[in-house]
């Protein structure tokens, strides 16, 4: 018998009326639920570990076991608008996240009974709105035109089409999704109190730093070691493979300027993987950053003498690979849609078409599968009001005069401006983190969050922190949902959902995720003054990185200090790199100047398996039985950090 | 030459962005007049004797207004360059790096659209209807979906039609329509961005179809999967049609 060949399940999934199961009451009901414990879960584990996981694998595989498992009768196309919903419950924690937690760090103070409190939660709705509506009419030019790959959608077309994929398939799939357990469980185990990789013991050779004086370590005198082998001086050599990294560059004796670190992460070895080749651009901007830049600067004496060779990439970061990078991926972006303009009009040419003809127009085919125009401008104004009353009445209230670029402006119209451009912002941010997302599967949110806060803050004067991180947030949250979209409308075209479907739930749900992400930050900054007196951050179980990277920015900004050239230098760069072949290349090399390079070399290497794999098997083969493969590994390592971080928040 | 612009886009990169990470490191050997007032974004030079705790300490903190004392005293302790907080483009030395940088980017960018327009008409030259170019791709895609279409009235309700779909969709998926897709450059080098857009909305229309009857046939869904066959059917032709129109239209 051919276990290769596809068997199509035996019972119908019908509703009672006989259609074919797709948007039912049960995959709404599903999506709400595990989107919500999704979300209060992940912002309970984002505010720990400063990142947050993917939803729509984790809701695809829960999807199954609920209503095709429990239920019996979901559909592949049900369990997709389950998915959708869950994600769009969920997405929106990580734009909240990364950015209102600032002004508790800052010591304001957000609590039920404060009007602030109400009115950040109405702005992160209104961004989660204004996310949907302004990628909607992008979905053809994105998907249809450009197919940009979105691994982690790819990834879950995967699963979804499981059933009918074939035994051998859905093994290879279950085995990636093992693998990626087995492989990730050591990292997150050391956060249930259990051993991870760090007890393999693997460490350097000891090297004795010559005529240096023993040092005392739990009362115990030993030689002192070399720099080189112990930065963080507890006479004992460093592990080469910690509870989340290999230390490559140390282990092969590299400069401590130059930094060589995988990440064990299965999840970016399956997105490299699904991105394939393209994805090497990320990795050269890691590269450039990392291997070239940093270690050039630090040998040329351009960081301070008392940065040693082993702080120079963290050094550096802040000082000007970040500035670079985001210059580099905004001027890439620019180029992007510059050169995707055709594409931009002939998409809305048809949307339009379609909202005219209400039906299948003669111009575009698929016209009347999208969201017409309509809707969409009625449910954006209605966003763009929520978002101006709650500009006008944050903070000190908009009849406080402003004391940047809007000075001498009338403070009620110098809100709205600042929430028009802060919506041309969210269009423009929104249609860079989809393209970052649809051909890396990196969505730089919070590079975004910093630029936006910033301009607000340039807008309104560097004492508004409150509108600021308002805006801030909104914007967050609209392009965390904006990727999100665009990724579930790319795992709907695998599967053959209708987008129309998936874009009306998604808009439908997605105002519930910043309530209760909201919800749960007041729960968690409550609880934490309680037992510490510190509402998050340093202090506290919730140390808010993302937060606090923010903060630095913030009082950066307020002390003069933001290196603006960098970001219009970066800018040219971008530009100029986009008029070659591939207009997105300072987008993928921005990218990965900022990002941890440890991840983006762990990526790499998914990215050259795809290359070789390709090479020795065929194309077809690497497509046939490393997508499921490679989607397992995303998956598996998503669900087993929801349980692991579940049970963390469970135990308290 | 592709090659070597791509080497040089590289080689530009890279000059290009260490240019810049010099923009707001001024050199200590200009002159007071150009230095005196900036303020210190990072600490400065290294006092011979350490802390305590072993680190270095630094002779100039962050946020130290820069005088003519204070640069003295860095000068003489060998310090050549701080991190200021203001830009000035006379005090950026190395400018004609990042020039070099972006000359060199725009340069190679030129050459490899050059290249790849060269390469692009060399291949649509090569490839006409009847061999494996896009043409002949969705000719394929459209021949089997069609005579699927027309097999699944013949064949008895029931299991053989929703593996028939399966069987033959899911072969199509994998190779006409994913080598149509494949062809992109191609088909963008011969219709324009505009075109190109137009035929793939058309062709995305159909691919959807085939894509959702795979999955109603996946669920035991019969006749959602002959409905969804019968339409990528009609939307295949027309996504022939429409590369029929674009290539007569683009010449």
């Amino acid at each position: 018998m051919n276990t290769d060949r596809p068997s199509p399940a035996r019972s119908p999934r019908e509703t009672s009326s006989g259609a074919y199961r797709e948007v039912t009451v049960a995959s709404i009901v599903f999506g709400v639920v595990v989107g919500g414990v999704m979300n209060a879960a992940i912002t309970y584990a984002g505010l720990k570990i400063g990142f947050t996981i993917v939803g729509s694998a984790i809701a695809a595989v829960l999807g199954f076991g609920v209503l095709r498992g429990i239920l019996r009768r979901g559909s592949i196309l049900e369990t997709n608008i389950g998915q959708t919903i869950a994600s769009a419950v969920n997405t929106t924690n990580a734009g909240v996240i990364f950015t209102v937690p600032v002004l508790l760090l800052l010591g304001y103070s957000l609590d039920f009974g404060e009007k602030d409190f109400w009115l950040i939660t109405l702005a992160c709705v209104a961004g989660a709105l204004l996310g949907c509506v302004f990628i909607v009419p992008l979905r053809k030019q994105m998907l249809d035109i450009d197919r940009l790959r979105f691994p982690s959608a790819t990834a879950v077309g995967a699963i979804l089409k499981s059933p009918g994929a074939g035994a051998r398939k859905s093994i290879v799939l279950a085995v990636g999704i093992l693998v990626g357990m087995i492989v990730y469980f050591p990292t997150a185990a050391p956060s249930l109190n259990l051993p991870g990789y760090a007890s393999l013991g693997l460490r350097l050779k000891a090297e004795v730093a010559p005529g240096a004086e023993p040092v005392e370590v739990n009362g115990e005198k030993r030689p002192a070691l070399t720099i080189r082998a112990d930065r963080d001086r507890d006479g004992v050599p460093d592990l080469i493979v910690s509870d989340t990294e290999v230390d490559v560059g140390r282990w092969l004796g590299l400069p401590d300027e130059m930094t060589l670190a995988f990440a064990i992460a299965p999840f970016a070895i399956g997105a490299g993987y699904l991105t394939g080749r393209a994805g090497l651009l990320v990795l050269a901007g890691g590269v450039l950053a990392y291997i070239v830049l940093n270690p050039l600067a630090f040998n040329m004496g351009w960081m301070p003498a008392t940065v040693r060779a082993d702080q120079a990439s963290g050094y550096a970061l802040n000082s000007y690979n970040r500035p670079l990078g985001i210059g580099l991926l905004l001027g890439g972006a620019m180029m992007g849609i510059v050169a995707s303009f055709p594409a931009i009009r002939e998409a809305f040419k048809g949307l339009a078409a379609a909202s005219r003809t209400g039906s299948a127009s003669p111009r575009s085919l698929g016209g009347a599968d999208e969201l017409g125009f309509k809707p969409l401008v009625l449910i954006g104004s209605l966003a763009m009001v929520m978002l101006i009353v709650a500009s006008e009445f944050s903070g000190s209230g908009g009849t406080s005069q402003m004391t940047g670029w809007l000075q001498g402006v009338h403070p009620w119209l110098a809100r709205g401006i600042i929430c028009l451009v802060a919506a041309a912002w969210i269009w423009f941010a929104g249609i860079i983190i989809a393209q970052c997302a649809g051909m890396t599967d990196w969505s730089p949110i919070s590079g975004m969050a910093l630029l936006t806060v910033v301009l607000v803050m340039l807008l309104a004067g560097r004492e508004d922190v409150v509108s600021a991180v308002m805006i801030g947030a909104a914007l967050c949250v609209a392009i965390s949902c904006a990727s999100d979209m665009m990724a579930d409308l790319k795992t709907g075209y695998i599967v053959g959902s209708v987008p129309r479907r998936q874009q009306i739930v998604e808009i439908a749900t997605v105002a519930i995720g910043p309530v209760i992400t909201m919800f749960t930050i007041v729960l968690i900054a409550s609880v934490n003054l309680r037992q510490t007196g510190i509402p998050i951050g340093p202090g506290t179980e919730t140390v808010a990185p993302q937060a606090q990277a923010l903060e630095v920015v913030i009082r950066g900004v307020q002390g003069g200090e933001m290196p603006y050239t960098l970001y219009g230098l970066g800018g040219v760069l971008g530009v100029l790199l986009g008029l070659g072949a591939f207009s997105g290349l300072g987008v993928l090399v921005g990218l990965s100047m900022y990002l941890p390079i440890i991840y983006i070399l762990t990526y790499g290497l998914g990215c050259v398996a795809n290359m070789v794999v390709a090479r020795v098997k065929g194309r077809a083969w690497a497509e046939e039985w490393g997508v499921p493969f490679c989607a397992g590994l995303i998956v598996g390592e998503a669900v087993l950090a929801l349980v692991i971080n579940s049970v963390v928040l469970l135990r308290g | 030459m592709r090659l070597f612009a791509n080497l040089l886009i590289t080689a530009s990169l890279i000059v290009g962005v260490i240019g810049c990470a010099t923009a707001y490191v001024p050199r200590l050997s200009l002159g007071d007049e150009a230095l005196i007032g900036l303020t210190l974004n990072s600490p400065a030079g290294a006092s011979a004797e350490s802390a305590d705790d072993g680190r270095l300490v630094p002779l100039a903190l962050k946020d130290t207004v820069l005088t003519a004392e204070v640069l003295a005293s860095l000068r003489d302790a060998g310090v050549t360059r701080v991190r200021v907080k203001e830009f000035a483009f006379a005090r950026w030395s190395e400018w004609w790096l990042f020039a070099i940088g972006s000359a060199g980017l725009a340069i190679g960018a030129g050459m490899v659209r050059r290249a790849g327009r060269a390469a692009l008409a060399d291949s649509a030259g090569a490839m006409n209807p009847t061999s494996s170019g896009p043409d002949a791709l969705l000719d394929d895609a459209r021949t089997r979906v069609a005579a699927l279409r027309d097999r699944l009235a013949q064949l008895p309700p029931g299991e053989s039609r929703l593996r028939a779909v399966i069987d033959t969709l899911g072969q199509v998926q994998r190779t006409s329509l994913a080598d149509f897709v494949a062809a992109r450059p191609v088909l963008l080098a011969r219709l324009g961005m505009g075109g190109f857009a137009r035929l793939m909305d058309s062709f995305s229309a159909a691919e959807r179809q085939v894509n959702r009857a795979w999955s109603a046939a996946a669920d035991g869904v019969e006749h959602e999967a002959m409905t969804c066959v019968a339409r990528a059917a009609d939307l295949l032709d027309r996504a022939g049609e429409r590369l029929g129109s674009e290539s007569r239209a683009a010449g």
